[in-house]
């Protein structure tokens, strides 16, 4: 369980304060998962999103000094039996693109099978989330197979065995901060608002 | 010097679908600075 800011978003941060330009847009939508991996600031996903982001509503309060809280809230409905174990926060709205392993991934290896290839873009590179590990996509063969680069975005390569059957993500957008924890159950029609407050000191 | 430049908190409530309420309060905050995270048990609800 962990929760951060990713490094895309520590360095657009400090191209705001440096004049060089804070390249993102507002992380103003919200998605959540089931994903079993901690949160890392080289994250680009969440492990396992469930279903499109929402959007949510933004304000800045005050926590300490006068307006220095981001601050952003939202609720989700569940339509079936979850245990909820990752949020996080989005600057686009539109669907992340989730597959599977179809086979295990080694250490060693450089590509990957996949099951859902069709929702990926054709176009290439692109980054996926795959347990803790981040890998570019540089390629495909058109309807199962990942070309990839390993350890990407800063990320550790797996030094063990990706088992199959793991969710593979390609984000939308940039994610700005990820939380995980301890799952909470929710059953069909139960809902679950977040608030989520970034505090500067 | 360690720097500490933002802190982090997701707090979170579960409305059943009978419309009971469930306050888990901060389920997740971080600072920058030693990356650390303090979960709290879920089943400490307030």
């Amino acid at each position: 369980m962990n929760t951060v800011l990713t490094s895309t978003t520590r360095s657009s941060l400090v191209n705001a304060i440096t004049g060089s330009g804070y390249s993102l847009s507002q992380p103003k939508y919200l998605s959540w998962g089931t994903g079993v991996s901690p949160a890392l600031p080289t994250d680009v996903a969440l492990g396992n999103p469930n279903g499109p982001s929402i959007t949510g509503t933004v304000s800045t309060i005050s926590t300490v000094t006068s307006g220095d809280t981001y601050f952003c809230t939202g609720t989700f409905t569940s339509s079936s039996i979850l245990s909820v174990t990752e949020v996080g926060l989005f600057t686009s709205q539109s669907s992340p693109a989730v597959g599977s392993l179809s086979n295990q991934v080694n250490p060693t290896d450089t590509t990957i099978t996949i099951s859902g290839y069709s929702k990926f873009s054709t176009s290439f590179p692109f980054n996926v989330q795959v347990s803790s590990e981040v890998m570019t996509v540089l390629s495909g063969n058109g309807s199962n197979v990942f070309y990839v680069t390993r350890a990407a975005n800063g990320s550790s390569k797996s030094t063990s065995i990706i088992p199959a059957l793991t969710p593979v993500v390609a984000p939308s957008g940039n994610m700005f901060m990820k939380s995980t924890f301890s799952g909470m159950t929710l059953q069909s029609g139960d809902s679950m608002l977040f608030n989520i407050q970034i505090q500067f000191v | 010097m360690e720097l500490k430049p933002f802190n982090i908190k997701v707090e979170a409530v579960v409305i059943r679908a009978n419309g009971d309420r469930e306050e888990f309060g901060t389920i997740g905050s971080t600072t920058l600075k030693d990356n650390s995270e303090h979960s709290i048990d879920i089943n400490d609800k307030k």
